[in-house]
């Protein structure tokens, strides 16, 4: 399985309101990627280049039906989002980070497993 | 923190029987400094290369190695490749450096000034593929730096990707000695020509 998101794909934007993740979502938004909302902790109920941002990735799932996510965050939260969007059942996370340390992501490895849905976190280094 | 196992040295046995290590090196995962303050408080700069030091102020990932060949690249993967392509056509590349992603005609600068402080340094391959980052700003950083330090070395340019045109117009227009390169194989060929002259 190699390509895993298409036209239909419900994505979300982790770090949404943060510079990479505006610009990036901004990006998406042009090329036609169905872009449903974003998280950013704190920013929840505002509206950000029209769509929804919300606390949580839990509230954006419930709200928006999302199925993938793209994580804009800075190294020290990155395992965190990630962890988090597996939690909230997102089947593929894509996180963008660089410098996350190894350490993070030998846990983020072990909490994927034991998560059958989250079947495809895949890091990609800019 | 990944401690290198069986690096102690020297081991001595002391008169009253006890073993003791007078010397440890242990290496700290870089990306995990910001939680290990406790450690970063020992950090000696004196015993790290100069340039490396540099680079890492700069926010640059920069590499120091023994070739006469700099490269200026973005991205770690298009570094990696360069410098690949760069043995095959027989050079030997002066440093591993990447400008990053989101890179600024500022770091764009200090990186192109760091590179051209090595001395073994013969010939440049900036080689660009401009995807967020834009390429009249990288040759706008190139041009500034290559002014600022009375450029004397060949340079050989590769860019494509993001504004790419416009980029172009700036190197030609600089009044600057640049080889234009069409593709990753020429360019490295083309350094390597020029680093043997």
């Amino acid at each position: 399985m190699s390509i895993l998101v298409n036209k239909n794909t419900r994505v979300i934007c982790q770090g949404f309101t943060g510079k990479q993740g505006t610009f990036h979502s901004e990006q998406c938004i042009a090329y036609g990627t169905k872009l449903v909302g974003g998280v950013t902790p704190g920013r929840g109920g505002e509206k950000h280049l029209g769509l929804p941002v919300f606390d949580t990735v839990r509230d954006a799932v419930a709200k928006t039906g999302a199925d993938a996510t793209m994580i804009y965050v800075p190294a020290a939260f990155a395992a965190d989002a990630i962890i988090e969007a597996a939690d909230a059942g997102i089947a593929t996370i894509v996180c963008i980070t660089e410098g996350i340390p190894v350490n993070d992501m030998v846990k983020v490895k072990a909490a994927l497993r034991t998560r059958s849905r989250a079947s495809s976190a895949r890091t990609a280094r800019a | 923190m990944r401690r290198e196992p069986g690096r102690d040295q020297p081991l001595i046995v002391t008169g009253d029987g006890n073993v003791v290590a007078l010397d440890a090196k242990i290496n700290i995962e870089e990306n995990a400094l910001f939680r290990q303050k406790d450690l970063v408080a020992w950090r000696d700069p004196s015993q790290e290369d100069e340039m490396e030091r540099i680079a890492g102020e700069a926010d640059l990932n920069y590499v120091s190695l023994d070739g006469d060949i700099a490269c200026m690249v973005n991205g770690a993967g298009l570094a990696m490749a360069t410098m690949d392509l760069i043995k095959l056509h027989g050079g030997s590349p002066a440093n591993f450096l990447d400008v990053g992603g989101g890179a600024t005609r500022e770091r764009v600068t200090t990186a192109f000034k760091l590179i051209l402080q090595n001395p073994k340094v013969k010939a440049i391959l900036v080689n660009i593929f401009g995807g967020i980052v834009r390429c009249d700003m990288i040759a706008e950083g190139v041009v500034g730096a290559a002014r600022d330090l009375g450029l004397h070395l060949p340079v050989v340019v590769r860019i494509e990707g993001t504004n790419a045109a416009q980029g172009r117009r700036i190197l030609q227009e600089s009044g600057l000695e640049l080889i234009a390169a069409a593709d990753l194989t020429d360019a490295a060929k083309k350094v390597v020509a020029a680093a043997r002259k």
